[in-house]
């Protein structure tokens, strides 16, 4: 029950109001926004959430498909309103040595940069000896290259910039041994207006969380498996110009070294910050659109759902309040048919612009719809109901309770023989009439592309007639009240179909209604899924629930999946470059030249890099740079990649890491 | 003080800072000098210029958006404070006339609360609902419309 646990506890937090929606002003079912110029519609859809543009503005038109692949979410990404990092986490380190704890920090930097040998963590301040040294997390931002809408998929990579990421050990270049690279784990971070993370929104936490859900998909590790040396550099990855610029980050530390042999007998060269032994990476990232669209997509389809679920208790409450009036006048006679009975207020009819919430076409805080819908589901409705719905009930044990009641309901008035006082039928093929299979269940989310009410159908009713594909709450067991009250499969009811979904790939409901989208049984998804997680990272084996399934192709929701995330990364130590002179290039752009680097900027003239490759005839010099949002210092050289067939580099230029899910 | 003149030929007498939250005005004021004479407003009614200057007075203090467009896009938050939000709690014509005036009268930050609530309006909706709303043609061929059906599939609820 760990997903009607959930969607328990995100219901009874859902108390945020549900937004006004746009409503038709003309008989066309055209709204006044109908008349904004196209630059000021796109501005508007800038705001929107990636599912909605993504599957919504996208195709509208071609004109809009254009616009939106081509600006808005390139602008989107460009502005950071949407963003990517690689994550990456280092466990922490066990030699760090510190230096005296009342040490001022000034005085720490003077002894600390005059010490030849040490790292550069000691310019920190030193840890109390009963405090755990702390996990070290850094974020690789990403920058947009581009979208591919054919196969669905975002491009990203790190430009120029390359970042410090391994420190290689004594014991690899003796033995080989690469182990150290197993001291860091990467993850995938994806952030976007309204993602939900808001509130972490400080400090650290701008990049939000990893995936809980699908740490299987987007976390990993560096393995032997996946790496490839050569001794040539991969060109076919190297899209861009050779010169590259070197970022400074916690997870190799640099060296303080003399930058070079002794001046003079007891005169040593001027230290330096040497990274000769550091490790960088440069990558590039192929991310599956779902990354960011299914995320929102879960969001507003559970506010579908809130927005049907208060319709249908608002109509339950008109139904209670009319049994309450039949039973306190004539229970047996029908309602004159000329009446205007509550059971007539368009609560769930398709609004004039074929809208799907029925509530929120109307005013908010003008009518009791929008009321109940602000209320949220936590809060009990003011009916006949009250006297049985108790503060302390979860909302699932509420909706449960009406359920039972509004089956009570119908079957009293199938006794005294009234035309059937069900809410006019919801919109057929897309109505918010199924929020079991809405994704409050957040196991099961990738899956039900097909809802659990999308089933064939179960049989004839009690009456004879067909079940309907939009179902109707109805009690699980007969109350003792109302013996003729329908006894209804688990499924019917909206939490015991999302469980059901968690809990069972067995059953053959479950089998039809995924069938096509996943594989059903583990160890065949097994083949399917390649583990890179090892058990530690407390994935479970093979990063899966013992009984959960797996998406087949290893990505996600689309039928018959493909690779949703893959990553290139390459791996070059220091040596494999040569120092730039950032001086003598500032000096030639402010001469006219343009192609300045700078982290973070990969855009430069090809032309001019023949130009702007002035190599320093000394050490790196190091310059700060900007933070990357966490606000970790960083320092930054430029530097140019060393070619096979020039310079003294020996040994495996480059290492091409590829791992895909 | 500055004095507008809106297209219905009403007059309003405010506060230069205030005034200057737009950056149109701003600019023709750097180019005036000291004028008594009134800034004319082709392209907004009395009524909606009260509104924006109701958002101006309230925000007269904030700190001006940055040059760098991507910058200020950077900044801008997320969500739309609580005082905007009871400001822009307007109907569907005056919020598509407060668009349209923060646009001509450049005030960011107005536009900005104006298009995010428009937005947060029509998430969630199909192509076709929004088409209806936004009076979009379809110009996808039926082999087109229902390939891109196919290819939105995974992500609705179904």
């Amino acid at each position: 029950m760990t997903v009607a646990t959930t969607l328990t506890a995100a219901m009874a937090n859902m108390t945020i109001p549900l937004p006004p929606t746009i409503r038709p002003s003309t008989p066309s079912g055209a709204s006044p926004f109908a008349e904004l110029p196209h630059e000021l519609m796109a501005e508007v859809f800038l705001h929107l959430d990636p599912h909605t543009l993504y599957t919504s503005i996208r195709f509208l038109n071609s004109n809009w498909k254009e616009t939106v692949e081509s600006h808005i979410i390139p602008m989107l990404f460009l502005t950071e309103k949407w963003r990517v990092a690689l994550r990456v986490h280092r466990r922490p380190r066990k030699d760090t040595v510190q230096g005296p704890m009342a040490e001022p920090e000034e005085a720490r930097r003077i002894r600390v940069e005059a010490t030849p040998g040490v790292y550069e963590d000691e310019l920190n301040p030193p840890i109390p000896e009963d405090q755990e040294p702390p996990k070290i997390k850094q974020h690789i931002p990403l920058q947009f290259q581009q979208l591919d809408p054919v196969n669905n998929r975002f491009l990203f990579s790190t430009g120029r910039d390359w970042y410090a990421v391994y420190e290689m050990t004594q014991k690899y270049i003796t033995t080989g041994d690469l182990a150290f690279r197993l001291e860091v784990d990467f993850g995938l971070v994806w952030r976007f207006d309204g993602d939900g993370q808001e509130d972490l929104d400080s400090g650290n936490g701008t990049w939000g969380k990893l995936d809980q859900e699908n740490g299987w998909l987007s976390k990993f590790y560096c393995s032997s498996y996946d790496l490839h040396d050569r001794k040539k550099p991969f060109t076919e990855l190297d899209a861009s110009a050779p010169r590259a610029i070197l970022n400074t980050t916690q997870l190799a530390r640099r060296r303080r070294l003399p930058a070079g042999p002794p001046i003079q007998a007891g005169l040593q060269a001027p230290l330096y910050w040497d990274d000769k032994h550091v490790e960088y990476l440069h990558l590039e990232l192929t991310l599956g659109t779902e990354f960011f669209v299914r995320r929102s997509a879960r969001a507003n389809l559970l506010m579908r759902a809130l927005e049907a679920e208060a319709a249908r208790r608002d109509t339950f409450e008109a139904n209670i309040s009319i049994e309450d009036v039949e039973s306190d006048t004539s229970p047996a006679s029908p309602p004159s048919l000329g009446s205007k009975s509550p059971l007539h207020r368009p609560a769930a009819v398709r609004s004039p612009a074929g809208g799907l919430s029925p509530i929120s076409h109307l005013k908010p805080g003008t009518n009791g719809h929008a009321k109940s819908s602000r209320d949220g589901l936590a809060t009990p409705p003011r009916s006949a109901l009250n006297s049985q719905l108790s503060p302390n009930m979860s909302p699932a044990e509420q909706l449960q309770m009406m359920a039972r009641s509004k089956a009570a309901a119908k079957a009293a008035a199938r006794r005294h023989g009234t035309p059937s006082s069900r809410p006019p039928s919801r919109p057929s093929s897309r109505a918010p009439s199924q929020p079991s299979s809405l994704a409050p269940s957040r196991v099961t989310s990738r899956a039900p592309s097909r809802a659990a009410s999308r089933a064939p159908s179960r049989g004839p009713t009690r009456t004879g007639s067909p079940v309907e594909d939009s179902p109707t709450p109805i009690s699980m067991l007969p109350s003792p009240n109302q013996p003729d009250a329908p006894v209804a499969s688990p499924r019917d009811l909206p939490f015991f179909r999302a469980s059901a979904l968690a809990l069972s790939t067995n059953s053959p409901y479950t089998r039809e209604a995924l069938s096509g989208y996943i594989t059903p049984d583990p160890n065949a998804s097994l083949g399917l899924n390649r583990p890179r997680i090892p058990a530690s990272a407390g994935m479970g084996p093979f990063g899966l629930p013992a009984n959960a399934f797996s998406l087949r192709g290893g990505g996600g929701a689309q039928p018959g999946g493909t690779p949703i995330a893959e990553f290139k990364g390459r791996l070059r130590r220091a040596g494999g470059f040569e120092p730039l002179d950032l001086q003598a290039i500032a000096r030639q752009e402010a001469n006219g030249h343009a192609g300045g680097g700078s982290p973070g900027s990969s855009g430069s003239e090809e032309g001019d890099e023949e130009q702007n490759q002035t190599e320093c005839e000394g050490p790196s010099v190091w310059r700060k740079g900007p933070d990357i949002r966490d606000a970790q210092p960083r320092e930054f050289r430029a530097a140019r990649l060393v070619e096979p067939d020039e310079g003294s580099y020996q040994g495996d230029l480059e290492t091409l890491w590829a791992w895909s899910r | 003080m500055v004095v507008l003149e809106t297209s219905d030929s009403e007059r309003f007498t405010v506060d230069k800072d205030v005034a200057e939250r737009s950056v149109l005005i701003k600019q023709m004021l750097d180019d005036l000098g000291d004028t008594d004479n009134p800034i004319p407003l082709p392209n907004v009614t009395s009524n909606v210029l009260k509104k924006v200057l109701e958002y101006c007075g309230h925000h007269r203090n904030d700190p001006a958006p940055p040059a760098d467009e991507a910058e200020e896009s950077r900044k801008r938050t997320t969500d739309i404070s609580e005082w905007d939000q009871k400001f822009i709690s307007v109907d569907q014509e005056m919020l598509f006339e407060i668009i349209l005036a923060a646009n001509y009268l450049d005030i960011k930050p107005l536009l900005d609360v104006g298009c995010k609530t428009v937005a947060n309006m029509i998430k969630g909706k199909t192509p076709e609902e929004i088409r209806r709303l936004f009076n979009i043609q379809n110009d996808f061929t039926p082999e087109e419309e229902a390939q891109i059906r196919k290819e939105n599939e995974w992500a609705e609820d179904r």
